[in-house]
């Protein structure tokens, strides 16, 4: 079976229906263009796994389950301009977590978050200019606040 | 770096196609107009600093990371 290396100790199966495209990269991991989205086994969470370096990974989550009122605008013809607005289905949207001291605090980074379509297999990250939505929006650690 | 001077209102073509106006300069403010077309993202350099910073961080040690957050998040 075919598998994708990983952090996580035993190797995850690689199915093409997880993969996800991400044609400009991520800010800071610009070349890293092949992700699967895995599930991460620890719901809610899921992982998106590069493909190219195994030692990169994000955690992500649905940002409605942390920030009920999250919202996010983004012109349709920008979607097709970036190559994630083919299909049937919205995008799915979904947020990174960032872990700092062992898990101690948890953030989420609500000002860019990613645009998955899972029809395509193709995703972005969408920087918000708009700084109304944090980087650093705390998910516990560091106690919480309204968004 | 080409560094070129201009006063208020006047433009820099970039590429045929990005327009650059200088409108409004005060002390050390420079308030700046930039036409383009949607395919060109455009950002002041602090947030995409700090994006590219917060995936750094986000992005490597994640999973053994996970099984700690998972009691965290469920507390």
């Amino acid at each position: 079976m075919k598998t994708i290396d990983s952090q996580t100790a035993q190797p995850v199966p690689a199915d093409e229906r997880q993969r996800i495209f991400f044609k400009e990269g991520l800010p800071g991991f610009e070349t890293l263009t092949e992700f699967a989205l895995i599930d991460s086994g620890q719901e809610p969470f899921f992982l998106l796994q590069s493909l190219e370096r195994s030692e990169v990974a994000f955690i992500l989550i649905d940002p409605f389950l942390i920030c009920p009122d999250y919202e996010i605008e983004i012109p349709d013809a920008e979607l097709i301009e970036r190559g994630i607005g083919g299909g049937t289905q919205s995008p799915l949207v979904m947020v990174i977590l960032t872990l700092r001291d062992h898990a101690s605090s948890i953030t989420a980074n609500l000002q860019a978050p990613l645009l998955l379509n899972r029809e395509t297999q193709t995703g972005i990250q969408y920087i918000i200019n708009d700084s109304k939505w944090s980087i650093r929006y705390p998910v516990s650690g560091s106690g919480g606040s309204s968004c | 770096m080409l560094i070129l001077t201009r006063k208020k209102n006047e433009e820099i073509i970039i590429d045929h196609t990005i327009k650059i106006t200088v409108i409004e300069s005060t002390n050390d403010h420079v308030k700046i107009g930039i036409e383009a077309p949607p395919s060109v993202r455009i950002f002041r350099k602090e947030l995409y600093s700090a994006i590219e910073n917060e995936n750094k961080i986000a992005g490597v040690n994640a999973v053994s990371s996970l099984k700690q957050a998972h009691l965290h998040f469920d507390k």
